[in-house]
């Protein structure tokens, strides 16, 4: 069965319903899909990017990439408080930048 | 040249020569890696994220600072000259800044905006785990 046709299949901005499936589907470029089993997700390291990723889309943090991943058990997904904005895409970001690690490791050698 | 692009230029050139791509050490004895070996550590990372690299091009992209990520590729053209392109994308409070040389200055959004954030994401879960051996999650060291 097509992965589009299983029921729990997300599409464009529906939120991440319970329980896991097998596969995750990756579109990360347009045209580009990659299928990769939850083991392999593990096993490559991605599941805590694609946990964040979903659990982001679903908390409405960011919209338009539900589309590109599957489903997790929502269950221990918090809803967002009254006091929590989305995250500006350069908040993303600043929180994505690798300088810190960087400069951490120069210091160690240091 | 503006002096962001100074360093950045020098930090991935440094010699006439390109560099040879690094491999991971075993055990990563940081102590003797500089700076610009970190970043082109990085920079394999980051230029594996956009799918593959057409033949005979030559891709980096990598975080510089907190506030600026680059992109950079290099490729001859149909009678064999270099080329060479860098893009420097800004992190503004407003947003974020493409700058390109000779191009106008734009805050990019749409698909553009939504496939920076993914990258970006994406970056820093491989480069902590690969590289500094950090839990993306909680910045801590991995045992």
């Amino acid at each position: 069965m097509p992965i589009e046709d299983t029921p729990n299949f997300l599409k464009d901005n529906e939120q991440a319903k319970p329980g896991w499936i097998d596969e995750v589907v990756l579109e990360f470029r347009k045209g580009s899909r990659d299928i990769l089993t939850y083991k392999q997700l593990e096993e490559q390291k991605m599941l805590a990017m694609t946990q964040t990723a979903v659990k982001a889309a679903s908390s409405g943090y960011i919209s338009g990439h539900v589309e590109n991943y599957a489903f997790v058990d929502t269950s221990d997904i918090p809803a967002p408080t009254p006091e929590q904005k989305p995250q500006t895409p350069s908040e993303q970001i600043l929180r994505h930048s690798s300088e810190w690690m960087r400069r951490s490791e120069l210091d160690l050698a240091a | 040249m503006s002096d962001i692009f100074k360093k950045a230029l020098s930090l991935l050139t440094g010699s006439p020569t390109a560099p040879k791509p690094l491999k991971m050490p075993k055990n990563r004895p940081f102590k003797k890696l500089t700076e610009r070996e970190l970043l082109n550590l990085e920079s394999q990372i980051g230029a594996s994220l956009f799918g593959l690299i057409p033949k005979g091009h030559r891709r980096e992209f990598f975080c510089l600072d907190e506030r600026t990520w680059i992109w950079h590729e290099e490729w001859k053209d149909e009678k064999g000259a270099p080329k060479a392109t860098t893009t420097r994308y800004e992190v503004h409070d407003n947003g974020i800044l493409k700058v390109q040389e000779g191009a106008k200055y734009k805050y990019i959004e749409g698909e553009e905006l939504q496939n920076m954030l993914v990258a970006t994401r994406m970056y820093y879960e491989q480069v902590a785990r690969n590289i500094y051996n950090r839990d993306p999650a909680t910045g801590k060291k991995l045992s």
